[in-house]
């Protein structure tokens, strides 16, 4: 009999394991705080320090775009180089199971790789006097950001064939759902609110100012939900039902 | 009883198998037969509910799989050509995720029991990349056992394996058949001959031969190799 909770457990071990016993996540982890932090420095150097908050703030927010989908996949994508996609398949195990363990491992991921750059902000509190409540306000939106995009990145992975094509996709994905703000801009009327209020950007921009909406929140929940829905309705088509 | 009715599966265009029945009784180990690309993985990527069949129908006890849906996976103990193991747990860890996977983590004895029948003891603490080929496909074979399932599926299992380790691998065999149907396809006839009670040779997606083997499964098996 399958016990979710212990199922998802075992899947998100599993991950865990792959992920610090092989270089991937503390290249990315290590990468990331050393990009972050090298262009904070010239930054701080260049402007002043409220201003280098903000832009190293779209600067992770950036490399997250990146970064996630790429982690949240790569389980799946090893999975199906070794085989071991099959053998999990033709188990009982529901597939809703799989893919909300897989999407809690790339949240785990996201969490790692955002509490490397923790390292800045200490930094900034040691030299400088920072507002800790838009800092507090601008990780909560980066895990937001974070968890629609490991949901994207999970489905990339389970359409797409390799590693490549999948990180192609999701940041396609992801992409557009960036440049539907800019977008927004050149139409008018209900066509470009609705561009407007679905574009990332336009959700993260609260967060940024120290301010947590509740609309801001509920848009990445409801990306979260509809990619995971869409992976779990993809992978059942494939399953016996 | 497994039984498989006129199963065909065609990818596009392309029949992959085409036309294929059989029927085994509990408690037999079905020998599956033939070349490379005759269709054997196909067969069992079919019977492990990885494919669906185009046409025909695939049953256990009489119920189809297409009206068990994904209960049929709870008979289903597959494992397929490539070893697929998680090259970073170690034998140990891995055979208890895949335990959690199929719902048996009672079965820890099980595990244990798995360990020893299939001589993974001294490699148990062993990250499964740093195995030779050998023990990974043992590490796949034991997988498959892990929740008692009555359908076990088995795809080339001694490829890669030495004499002794082949020899050892039909022992187990021999000893897990009980009431179950255990299908292991193979390009060596010598090597399953000796377990199996019956055989299908498989040549172009078809069942060419099938039979109780006997002396003449070399000589059944050579023709259709022949005719190809």
């Amino acid at each position: 009999m399958i016990h979710p909770r212990r199922t998802i457990q075992a899947i998100v071990f599993r991950d865990w394991i792959s992920m610090t016993r092989s270089p991937v996540l503390w290249v990315a982890t290590s990468g990331i705080s050393a990009i972050v932090g090298l262009i904070f420095c010239l930054i701080v150097n260049a402007t002043h320090q409220s201003d280098a908050l903000s832009i190293m703030e779209a600067i992770i927010g950036f490399i997250l775009m990146i970064l996630v989908p790429a982690l949240a996949s790569k389980p799946i994508i090893d999975d199906r180089q070794i085989g071991l996609e099959e053998v999990v398949f033709a188990s009982s195990m529901p597939t809703s199971i799989w893919v909300i363990a897989r999407w809690i491992s790339g949240m785990v991921a996201t969490t790692l790789v955002l509490a490397a750059t923790l390292g800045i902000v200490v930094a900034v509190g040691w030299f400088g006097n920072p507002d800790l409540g838009k800092i507090v306000t601008a990780y909560l939106g980066w895990i937001a950001m974070g968890s629609a995009f490991a949901a994207i990145g999970i489905w990339a992975a389970v359409i797409g064939r390799g590693a490549i094509g999948s990180s192609l996709v999701s940041l396609g994905v992801i992409l557009c759902l960036w440049l539907l703000a800019p977008l927004s801009v050149l139409t008018s009327g209900r066509f470009s609110e609705l561009l407007r209020e679905t574009s990332v950007v336009h959700h993260t921009y609260g967060f940024e100012q120290g301010v947590v909406v509740g609309s801001d929140i509920l848009y990445f929940v409801v990306l979260t939900i509809v990619f995971i829905g869409m992976t779990i309705i993809i992978l059942n088509a494939r399953r016996l039902e | 009883m497994l039984t498989v009715e006129s199963v065909s599966v065609s990818m596009g265009d392309r029949r992959i198998i085409d036309d294929v029945s059989f029927s085994v009784e509990k408690g037999t180990l079905i020998a599956l037969l033939g070349p490379n690309g005759a269709g054997k993985t196909t067969v069992l990527r079919t019977l492990a509910g990885i494919l669906t069949p185009t046409i025909g129908t695939i049953a256990w006890d009489g119920n189809s799989m297409a009206s068990m849906g994904r209960d049929w996976y709870r008979l289903i103990g597959y494992s397929p050509d490539r070893s697929p193991v998680v090259p970073e747990m170690t034998v140990l860890e891995y055979l208890h995720f895949i335990a959690e996977i199929k719902g048996a983590p009672s079965q820890e004895n099980g595990v244990k029991d798995l360990i020893d029948a299939m001589s993974l003891s001294e490699v148990q603490t062993t990250r499964c990349g740093l195995l030779s080929h050998g023990f990974r496909q043992r590490v796949s074979v034991a997988q498959a056992f892990l929740s008692n399932a009555d359908i076990i599926l088995l795809d080339e299992p001694t490829q890669g394996l030495d004499p002794e380790q082949v020899v050892r691998l039909r022992h187990y065999l021999a000893s897990a058949i009980s009431d179950r149907v255990i299908v292991v396809s193979s390009h060596h006839i010598s090597e399953l001959a000796q377990v199996a009670s019956r055989y299908i040779i498989m040549g172009g997606g078809k069942i060419q031969s099938m039979g109780d083997v006997t002396a003449k499964l070399e000589a059944d098996y050579l023709t259709v190799v022949g005719r190809r």
